[in-house]
């Protein structure tokens, strides 16, 4: 278990360099959570007046 | 209805900023002050020896100079100003008062200074500018008090020798306010059903109260009250819908007679260079200066979008009521100069408040400072007017 | 750098992978990349719940999930010094936003009633936070700069939502698009119900005088104005300045209950003046060929903590004196951070925000250095520590001087400051941002051309429309750069690829 979590943890390290360089992160919020975001802000009906 | 007497005359003034009766007034001897805002006090520049110029620049049909300077995406008014200034329109002057109330508006005054303009022909002439509060407490009258004594009248004592005693503004109140007699008894005619007075033979007389010497038109102006009051008027009023227009810059009476030919009477004027305010008796209360009335009098009348307070902002709306209540108007039109950033957002609350709130009909348009864009103009307010009409028709409480 | 735009999808101009600046250099990136992480990483943690409750209610907020693609467009290219200092400033500049974000979720009424909300007084638009100084119990929070500048600077997509909302009613498209927006803003009822009171301003121009008063209508809490006076080299106007500072006390007082604490309120003038003389000393790097300092992200800097430390937040002082540590070393070493820098460029005027890196873009498109921009001058009033009446007018004095304000009030002599400044940085460029809704410097356009002229300075005009990039979009903004850095300035582009391409749809 130990060792499992250790393994875990070192690869962290080379993980994020991954998503770092290929730049993952911003991919995923773009490409994913964007569009997502949108359908959701589309959706609402909001107060709008003056 | 019979012509007025002096209208022509009239008419003819205002076909120019430098006109007879400026030119007879700077031949007397007097000073010829300028200026364009409603917070520079007209009575503080009507002091003896002195005579306002309300600028405008009538017949400007394109503005190359100022829209080099100021862009094409400015203001109309102020570039025609500009223009007008570049061209020599305003050589005439002894001083420009201006504040920085409108970016546009004081920028434009500030090329008196920038190019040096009058300069030449006058080495006197200076370019005065005040800084104006957004709210009306306590410590903002004080202050516009305090602007008013630096900006106006202490240069003008320096320059000009003028006096600024409390004597000499309590004399030019007692003027200014016969004056504000004489266009506020013809604006009250406008209440009545059948008005002996047109919408656009006011605002002519207002124009001309703002931009010659008060003294020389003094004379003319009540002969023309005498005659309206004894006016024969036609059997039937020739209009379809009674209005109150407010909103930004409106110095040209063509756009009045173009609302006339749409079937509107103007009940009410309610926009910048018009009557009200403007016309309303300076009070002196008990215990105060002459230059304390003048500035409590100009803040607390002034219906300029700019102020930022709630009791202002509120004045502004229970205003408009109020003169559609007054002068029985059927609704209201908002004006907005194009480019004007004040008026534009003024508009769009006002007509939703109108409409939304009151229940008073109202549309809002933007207007070139020229007739440039009658034709749009023109469809617009004739169907604000069948609008109206339908409405009235169905049985409609105004 | 060459052909660095292969590097992009286009369109969305999200890159396939980072920017390969060495080993070293692109070391230290990942590693500010993992701080920024571990930054954002905290602003979740504060409030988690309500953060994605705001997530998914607000529209603006979602223009914050650019936040990483932004601080990598800004720091394109950058390199040794030059980076650190960079990433030294933007981790405070994150730090500070995700604090206000996180603040604003948490006092924010619309996700359940919580006493938090009360600790905070909204302050609207550019105005600073040093008076709320002087009340330790309470938090300054910005209202419309959150849901329009600086959103807009992650998103370019934002602000066109909102400012669609105002035209639909009636708003002249001419009108200045940072108020309309924020109006947009309101009138979709998409504030956070956050804060004790508002204090509503006249800053900077007409049209935030008039937005002021709309937004206003959809405000739930006790409001006030500061109307600041316009004409602020007059000294005739202290006094009343004076007195709209000490209103502006009383109605926090009277709103919330909380005392004017003179001591507390010394205590972050003291931290203000520190930030203020961190950035003359900034100047002083990037007047000379050694700076670590130019582009982008120092003036963002400059502007941040203008507008949301005022000496409220202590590590706005930390990382200005580590990244002057930074670039004092450079400058011994006489290390050159901007080498590819051919021209030296100042930028004046209403900048296009959706274009946040135009700088960056100008260094590595056409090696030209942008040392000092307009709004790096305003503010930067050192106030009394100890006179309290002294203090509060030179807050005042601050705001009067605040961004754009400073140079589009008080005189035409202030907007016309560009050329004397242009001398003192050792510009031989000066881009006017001519942004087309910009009453306040449109009208002296003409001047600059002719002054221009008169001292025989390079003068370029950049078009833009503030917040709307659908008008004159970033491609648009390139193309009349380029033309005159090909037809006057007679250069070839150090990136053929960076000259023209579309990101049109990206964030």
């Amino acid at each position: 278990m130990k060792k499992k979590l250790l393994i875990g943890a070192l690869s962290v390290v080379p993980l994020s360099m991954l998503i770092y360089w290929f730049n993952l992160d911003n991919k995923l919020l773009y490409y994913g959570v964007r569009p997502i975001l949108n359908k959701v802000y589309n959706s609402y009906q909001r107060n709008v007046s003056l | 209805m019979k012509d007025l007497k002096h209208l022509i005359y009239f008419e003819d003034l205002l076909q120019e900023a430098n006109n007879e009766l400026v030119k007879q007034a700077a031949a007397d001897g007097k000073k010829a002050l300028g200026y364009t805002c409603y917070f520079v006090p007209e009575v503080l520049l009507n002091l003896g020896g002195c005579f306002s110029v309300r600028l405008r620049a009538p017949g400007t049909s394109n503005t190359d100079i100022g829209t080099y300077y100021m862009t094409n995406k400015t203001c109309p008014f102020t570039r025609s100003i500009l223009e007008r200034s570049m061209e020599g329109g305003y050589n005439f002057l002894s001083a420009m008062f201006s504040s920085e109330t409108c970016q546009m508006m004081h920028r434009a005054h500030e090329y008196f200074d920038i190019m040096g303009l009058v300069k030449e022909q006058n080495p006197d002439f200076f370019l005065s500018m005040m800084d104006v509060p957004f709210v009306t407490t306590k410590a903002a009258y004080e202050h516009y008090e305090n602007q008013l004594r630096k900006h106006i009248l202490e240069p003008l004592e320096k320059v000009y020798g003028v006096d600024i005693s409390d004597k000499a503004i309590r004399a030019a109140i007692g003027e200014h306010n016969e004056i504000c007699d004489i266009i506020s008894e013809l604006g009250e005619l406008r209440k009545l059903p059948n008005p002996p007075i047109t919408s656009y033979e006011f605002h002519v007389l207002q124009l001309v109260s703002e931009c010659c010497p008060q003294y020389l038109i003094k004379d003319k102006l009540l002969e023309t009250l005498k005659e309206v009051r004894k006016r024969k008027v036609d059997p039937k009023p020739n209009y379809r819908a009674r209005i109150v227009v407010t909103g930004s810059e409106v110095d040209d009476p063509a756009f009045t007679k173009l609302l006339e030919d749409c079937g509107v009477y103007v009940v009410a004027d309610r926009y910048c260079y018009g009557s009200l305010p403007g016309r309303e008796q300076i009070e002196i209360r008990e215990g105060e200066s002459a230059l304390t009335a003048v500035a409590r009098h100009y803040l607390s009348t002034s219906e300029c979008p700019r102020f930022m307070n709630k009791e202002k902002q509120v004045q502004r709306r229970s205003y408009l009521k109020q003169l559609v209540n007054d002068y029985d108007a059927d609704g209201v039109l908002y004006l907005q100069m194009k480019f004007c950033e004040y008026w534009s957002y003024e508009r769009v609350m006002g007509v939703h408040d109108m409409n939304e709130v009151e229940g008073i009909p109202c549309i809002g348009v933007e207007k070139e400072y020229t007739m440039a864009s009658a034709g749009q103009l023109r469809t617009r307010f004739q169907a604000f007017v069948e609008s109206i009409e339908i409405k009235k028709l169905q049985g409609g409480k105004m | 750098m060459a052909d660095e735009r292969k590097r992009f999808y286009k369109g969305s101009g999200i890159a396939k992978h980072r920017e390969w600046r060495g080993l070293k250099d692109t070391f230290y990136d990942y590693l500010q990349w993992v701080v920024n992480l571990g930054i954002l990483a905290q602003f979740a943690a504060k409030s988690p719940v309500r953060i994605v409750k705001g997530l998914f209610e607000y529209r603006w907020f979602g223009g914050y999930i650019g936040a990483l693609h932004m601080t990598d467009k800004c720091t394109a290219g950058l390199r040794g010094p030059a980076l650190r200092t960079a990433h030294i400033q933007m981790h405070a500049i994150m730090k500070g936003t995700t604090g206000m974000l996180a603040d604003s979720m948490i006092g924010d009424r619309r996700f359940g009633d919580t006493d938090a909300a009360d600790k905070f007084v909204m302050l609207e638009q550019t105005m600073c936070p040093e008076i709320v100084a002087g009340f330790p119990n309470l938090k300054a929070l910005p209202l419309e700069v959150l849901q329009g500048l600086l959103g807009t600077y992650m998103d370019q997509n934002l602000a066109p939502f909102y400012m669609d909302i105002m035209e639909n009613v009636g708003l002249p498209a001419d009108s200045c698009r940072l108020s309309a927006n924020a109006a947009g803003v309101a009138i979709n009822d998409d504030y956070p119900e956050v804060g004790a009171c508002l204090i509503t301003n006249n800053m900077p121009c007409d049209s935030s005088t008039m937005n002021s008063q709309l937004i206003e209508r959809r405000i739930k809490i006790p409001t006030t104005v500061a109307g600041i006076p316009m004409r602020w080299e007059d000294e005739s106007t202290d006094r009343y300045a004076l007195a709209q500072m000490k209103e502006v006390i009383k109605f926090i007082e009277d709103t919330t209950g909380e005392k004017f604490d003179e001591k507390a309120f010394f205590k972050v003038m003291k931290q203000h003046n520190k930030e203020v003389r961190n950035e003359f000393e900034v100047w002083e790097y990037a007047k000379t060929p050694y700076t670590a300092f130019g582009n982008v992200i120092s003036p963002l800097f400059h502007a941040f903590y203008f507008t949301f430390s005022g000496g409220s937040m202590p590590y706005i002082d930390k990382a200005a004196k580590k990244a002057l540590k930074v670039a004092e070393k450079a400058y011994k070493n006489k290390t050159v951070s901007f080498d590819k820098a051919r021209h030296r460029m100042i930028t004046w005027g209403g900048p296009g925000c959706y274009f946040v890196d135009f700088n960056t873009w100008a260094y590595n498109c056409w090696g030209v250095l942008v040392p000092a921009q307009m709004d790096m001058f305003s503010g930067n009033v050192i106030i009394s520590e100890d006179d309290l009446d002294d203090a509060l007018l030179g807050i005042a004095h601050n705001y009067e001087r605040g961004v754009m304000r400073r140079h589009l009030t008080g005189g035409y002599q202030h907007l016309l400051e560009v050329w004397d400044e242009a001398e003192k940085f050792n510009c031989d460029m000066v881009l006017v941002y001519d942004d087309i809704t910009c009453k306040g410097a449109m009208g002296l356009a003409g001047v600059v051309n002719d002054q221009a002229k008169d001292k025989n300075k390079h003068l370029v005009w950049v078009q833009n429309d503030m917040f709307d990039h659908r008008t004159i979009s970033r491609n648009e903004m390139r193309r009349q750069f380029s033309e005159y850095m090909t037809a006057v300035m007679q250069e070839e582009p150090l990136d053929e690829s960076l000259v023209d391409f579309d990101d049109y749809e990206g964030w």
